[in-house]
């Protein structure tokens, strides 16, 4: 919405207010229409804005020659909440899990102030109960205090009475140690419990597709769609990257994989996702039908599924040896853990 | 609609104050006189470029001050508790409270009223105010009954409500839901209930819960309070059943702003971690919550802790907050917006210049919030002995007087004192400071 009634700068308070000048439009920069590039993240903006649309940078301010960028940064894991599909990042090294002033903050009664610990290192995750009130979860097993158990990329996580997911992003070969991931196996679960905690974070790069999003026409590229979650947009953090269409929005749509079904979600993009010429309501999941047509910025697609066989030979592409895909939609699926844990051992 | 005449008929006796108001709108970027003034203002004019940090945001909504025209008409539910506790004084003054609901009412007004006990009636369905000797006679054959069936009545209530809904649009809605006791038959759970409250919720329904004496379940009633947007009142004694129901009608016909809705629109590097007492919705960039009504010339703030990855140097909009509303006073749908910025920078030290003490004052005041639910939690586990409770709560006052929250202070007072007397109401009196807090009022 453009027409924006009541538009009210607020500068950081303060006594010398002025300093930070009120943005004011440079008189060069007037046109409709036109466009600046973000001297931060060089993302376009319409030059009527004030600020880059991405970034937030106030554009008649000029950059600092110490500028340095962090690009955005894809969190080595993950944790969704299945309630809400909120998601929690996961830093390398330690994660507090709580109610009160932890890095993962889970604002519910059942979960107590500082709950547990979560590990982020080569590649794998541990999760520690620290003694919390209504303890926590690892698949179906429940953890004894001060206890570091492993957790793979799919499986569910309880703290009290919360219910996440685990995401485990791999690969991008930068020093994830996927190598030793498969002999990670609970510390402390019997053995029937450790089918449930597979062995073996997934990349999700190396998941062979399970369907596709076949070019029909537009200037975007083939997008094979692995299982699970693959968010879809221009940026790279992306599962799903659509490169050469600017009518793609950084974070554009989002295609979830699981049970033999296929839904796409529109996340809030600017110009829309279509599934046969309808556009989606944002944040609408919309079940995909083999042959249905995509249209994802200026580009369209149809959706396929991908042939039964393909997964077992896309898994040769997989550097890892033997992988159980993970059924990150079901959580934990038993059959195809159970396997995985049998083809590990 | 007939509102909407009489607005631009009263508006000429108005303009003696108008000049200012539209003065002052116009240094706003020149837009006309809203009923809703947004800001949104950092915790801080400097955050801590390159490295993780955490800072907050403050989201003001003030609403004018300005009688323009007449209120808004209301659709308003009584939902009352018949059951056997309610026998003698105090149902006879909750009929005198429904009389005075009835008197304050115009024929604008829809009202409905049901009762529950162990079934539930509709007393009167929703239906504008026209013979009132008529409504009284049948609040007057309300007789007490048997057990609590407290769902049901209120599934009753939010269905006369509903059934209306279409035909009223721009009114106000409210249950006013009054109760003595647990829920003792039906549905009981507290999930359940409140999962059906924030259902209603979404279609615009509101409850107000209104606890009277010392049995009820103030959990349950804060939880529907806050989930639905409400108020809470503890009702101490039954005579004074019929004024709290008297104040909150008058809340209730003095709001200006419905369906308030605050979405921060986030920029790259920038993540929202909590929104203190309320419930955000979490999208990829954005983070929304939905505010109570706002009544004329109160505020509401949302206070919401931000967390920055590693973030360049320079000037920043960190946030924009994007308020929707109906507006009351205009008819028609309200938009408006702020940014938050900050100045990101590698210079610690200047940090310490930067704390904007509006913000301060709201972090504290949510910091007690969780203060008095750590000394409630303390007391039922008895961890926490009379004595330490009350100085746990001395301390709390103080921040409240601090921040100038004389009124949730003096709240405070009250529950010091049962707290002294050994009357077991202090958690009754805590859970509405807890409530008002949560709930952004100012």
């Amino acid at each position: 919405m453009s027409d924006e009634p009541t538009r009210m700068m607020t500068s950081p308070a303060g006594p010398e207010k002025t300093l930070l000048a009120t943005p004011q439009a440079d008189p060069l920069r007037t046109q409709m229409g036109a466009t600046t590039v973000c001297p931060v993240c060089h993302t376009t903006t319409p030059v009527l804005e004030n600020y880059c649309c991405e970034c937030g940078f106030l554009l008649s301010a000029t950059v600092s020659e110490s500028l340095e960028v962090a690009p955005e940064e894809t969190p080595p894991a993950e944790l969704v909440e299945l309630e809400t599909g909120r998601r929690h990042r996961l830093r390398v090294g330690e994660n507090t899990v709580g109610r009160q002033g932890t890095d993962v903050l889970l604002l519910d009664a059942t979960v107590s102030r500082t709950h547990a610990r979560i590990r982020v290192e080569n590649g794998q995750v541990f999760v520690e109960d620290l003694g919390s009130t209504n303890g926590t979860k690892v698949g179906d097993l429940r953890l004894s205090p001060n206890q570091p158990v492993a957790a793979t990329g799919g499986t569910l996580l309880r703290f009290g009475n919360v219910q996440l997911r685990l995401e485990v992003r791999g690969g991008e070969g930068q020093g994830v140690g996927l190598e030793g991931a498969e002999k990670t196996v609970a510390i402390t679960s019997p053995s029937s419990e450790a089918t449930l905690l597979a062995p073996a974070a997934q990349p999700a790069e190396a998941a062979p597709p399970v369907a596709w999003l076949r070019k029909l026409e537009g200037p975007g590229n083939e997008l094979p769609v692995p299982a699970g979650v693959s968010r879809i947009g221009r940026r790279p953090t992306n599962e799903l990257v659509v490169t050469g269409d600017a009518y793609v929005s950084g974070s554009h749509a989002e295609i979830r994989v699981e049970n033999g079904e296929a839904w796409l979600t529109d996340v809030g993009s600017t110009n829309g996702t279509f599934v046969n010429g309808t556009r989606l309501m944002p944040n609408q999941p919309q079940l995909l039908e083999n042959g249905d047509e995509v249209k994802i910025g200026q580009t369209s697609y149809r959706f396929e599924w991908a042939e039964p066989s393909q997964p077992a030979e896309a898994a040769e592409d997989t550097p890892e040896p033997q992988e159980a895909q993970p059924n990150e939609g079901k959580g934990i699926g038993i059959e195809e853990a159970g396997d995985a844990a049998e083809e590990s051992r | 609609m007939e509102d909407r005449t009489q607005i631009i008929g009263a508006s000429p006796t108005q303009m003696g104050t108008m000049p200012t108001q539209m003065g002052m709108a116009q240094t706003q970027m020149g837009t006309a006189l809203q009923t809703l003034e947004v800001e949104c203002m950092p915790g801080n004019r400097y955050a801590l470029a390159g490295d993780i940090s955490r800072e907050h945001a403050l989201v003001v909504l003030k609403a004018t001050g300005q009688q323009l025209g007449r209120r808004a008409p209301i659709n308003v539910c009584l939902c009352i508790d018949r059951s056997g506790s309610m026998e003698g004084p105090p149902l006879e003054y909750v009929k005198m409270a429904c009389d005075y609901v009835v008197d304050m009412l115009e024929p604008n007004d829809i009202l409905s009223i049901v009762t529950f006990e162990e079934h539930v009636d509709v007393l009167m369905p929703a239906r504008r105010v026209v013979n009132k000797a008529l409504i009284k006679e049948h609040i007057h054959r309300i007789e007490p009954g048997n057990t609590t069936n407290l769902y049901d009545g209120l599934v009753a209530a939010f269905m006369q409500i509903a059934s209306v809904l279409p035909q009223t649009q721009g009114y106000v809605t409210r249950v006013l839901l009054l109760t003595d006791g647990d829920p003792t038959v039906g549905i009981k759970d507290y999930s359940t209930i409140v999962q059906q409250v924030a259902e209603q919720r979404a279609k615009g329904i509101t409850v107000t819960a209104l606890g009277f004496g010392p049995e009820y379940n103030e959990e349950l009633l804060a939880g529907i309070a806050k989930r639905s947007g409400g108020n809470y009142y503890y009702i101490q004694r039954p005579d004074l059943i019929p004024e709290v129901f008297r104040r909150e009608l008058e809340t209730v016909m003095s709001v200006v702003a419905r369906n308030v809705q605050v979405r921060l629109q986030l920029s790259r590097w920038v993540h929202v971690r909590q929104v203190y007492g309320l419930q955000p919705s979490f999208g990829p960039r954005t983070i929304e919550v939905t505010v109570p009504d706002i009544e004329r010339g109160t505020s509401r703030t949302v206070l919401a802790e931000l967390e920055f990855e590693r973030h360049p140097a320079g000037v920043f909009r960190v946030a924009k907050a994007v308020v929707t509303y109906d507006d009351l006073l205009a008819n028609r749908p309200g938009q408006a917006s702020a940014d938050c910025v900050f100045e990101f920078t590698k210079d610690a030290a200047l940090l310490a210049q930067g704390v904007n003490p509006i913000v301060r004052n709201e972090i504290e005041i949510a910091q007690a919030s969780q203060n008095l639910q750590r000394t409630i939690m303390g007391m039922r586990t008895q961890q926490l002995t009379a004595m330490g409770a009350l100085s746990e709560l001395q301390r709390t006052r103080t921040i409240l007087m601090q921040t100038g929250q004389i009124e949730k202070a003096q709240q405070l007072d009250a529950a010091m004192q049962s707290l002294q007397q050994g009357s077991g109401d202090v958690e009754k009196t805590l859970m509405g400071t807890i409530v008002d807090i949560e709930q952004g009022k100012r």
